[in-house]
């Protein structure tokens, strides 16, 4: 089987990477059109984000109590919406909207910390530390997405699942329909072309400067 | 200049590098070190290499587990209103806003002020936030002096479900109660022994969709 083969295949549990990128597309092109079933299944699928941003505050200690954090969940729906025509769906849906999530997240915190709203609970933790460390996420997570967004679907994928499903070459292997050192070879090459972009995007940084 | 790193770096030597990394699998093989010793623009990109790797371990990892769903099964805050929010974002609407214009926010001061002597003069204030909890009545704890075994609270019996909280003074969290179909909420013991002397608690009701409904606080401070 070609991976653009594998690739088009039944759609999976959404978040692992064989979810299934054509489907997110036309899901989002549908919610941009304003169907109203596309509306409902992509309001399902925005579950993950109220999750992450549920996880990420309580790794933080909570500081953001439930109903705060259901504005920044508004917030972050908003801005997924505002920004979701610039979807191209090399992605999977999922890690597009995860940047989205986390950079909300750490600016309502700044917000709150700068408000001195924020307190330290713990002499062993210092917010400000927690705080860099989410924007660093921020920031980190904002440049692979970009990067993975301009690789093909197929090597995206294969980077996807390494590490979003945690798959062994074997498994990606059984799932691309390949060799284990074929899965191996298209990982590595995917990891070349992922470097090469995110070179890319640093220097332009660099210039910006 | 690298005496020991002539840099002879050409697109021939971009491409066996990648070449290699792929064939080695990243490792550090003889023939890997042979050549990043041979080309300090090798060994940059093998650098940039490890860390495009490294960083997409890191990023896909912590998204891996950040959305994994609560062990308890709970959904996190606002996962069932998530249509509702998107319909707020199509339309145009943005979050409720946070800074008032200053007549609002001067006309809502001197209504707090206001409610505030009312309250101070009746006998059984019990500390309900008048706007969220409408509907909510925190009964006891409400003394510090009060036993925490047993978290009582009125609320309408609408087939809807309700969530206690306590907080410390400074608002972290302490204990969740999960979903309770009615009041009141009995906590374990070793919870009960985290609950420090003073402290605010607080119950949010949800309706049967679980659609936010209301919520009210007490605070049991000094």
């Amino acid at each position: 089987m070609r991976l653009r083969d594998a690739v088009a295949g039944p759609k999976r549990e959404t978040g692992s990477a064989d979810a299934n990128l054509a489907d997110d597309a036309a899901l989002v092109s549908a919610v941009l059109k304003g169907e109203a079933r596309a509306r409902l299944e992509f309001a399902a699928r925005l579950r993950v984000v109220a999750r992450v941003l549920d996880a990420r505050n309580r790794r933080l200690g909570a500081p953001l109590r439930d109903h705060e954090l259901e504005d920044v969940l508004q917030d972050t729906v908003t801005k997924i919406w505002e920004h979701l025509p610039r979807f191209r769906g090399h992605a999977a849906l999922d890690t597009w909207m995860y940047p989205i999530a986390v950079r909300t997240l750490s600016n309502a915190l700044r917000e709150r910390r700068n408000r001195g709203a924020w307190l330290p609970r713990d002499r062993d933790v210092d917010p400000d530390q927690l705080l860099a460390a989410e924007e660093d996420l921020a920031a980190e997570s904002e440049s692979l997405t970009q990067a993975l967004d301009e690789l093909t679907p197929e090597r995206a994928r294969v980077v996807r699942m390494r590490h979003l499903d945690e798959a062994s070459f074997d498994e990606i292997g059984v799932r691309l329909g390949v060799p284990p050192g074929t899965a191996k070879t298209w990982y590595y090459r995917a990891i070349s072309a992922l470097r090469e972009r995110l070179a890319r995007r640093s220097d332009r940084r660099g210039e910006a400067l | 200049m690298n005496s020991r790193r002539p840099s002879a770096h050409d697109a021939a030597h971009e491409s066996a590098l990648e070449e290699l990394w792929a064939s080695e699998g990243g490792a550090r093989t003889p023939a890997v070190a042979q050549r990043l010793s041979a080309c300090a623009r090798c060994a940059e990109l093998w650098d940039q290499l490890q860390a495009a790797e490294a960083s997409a371990a890191r990023v896909l990892g912590e998204l891996r587990h950040d959305m994994a769903p609560r062990s308890s099964g709970e959904g996190a805050p606002g996962e069932a209103r998530l249509d509702a929010m998107l319909q707020r974002a199509m339309a145009g609407q943005k979050s409720r806003p946070r800074v008032w214009p200053r007549w609002l926010a001067a006309a809502g001061i001197a209504l707090a002020v206001g409610l505030g002597l009312r309250w101070a003069r009746e006998p059984d204030p019990l500390g309900s936030d008048p706007e969220l909890g409408a509907t909510l009545r925190l009964l006891a704890p409400a003394e510090a002096t009060d036993a925490r075994d047993r978290f009582r609270f009125e609320a309408p019996d609408d087939g809807g479900w309700f969530v206690v909280e306590v907080f410390d003074t400074q608002g972290a969290p302490l204990l969740r109660s999960g979903r309770l179909a009615a009041s009141p909420w009995s906590p374990q013991p070793a919870e009960i022994a985290r609950i420090p002397q003073h402290f605010r608690w607080q119950v949010t009701a949800y309706d049967a969709s679980g659609n936010f409904e209301s919520r009210a606080e007490l605070r049991v401070e000094p």
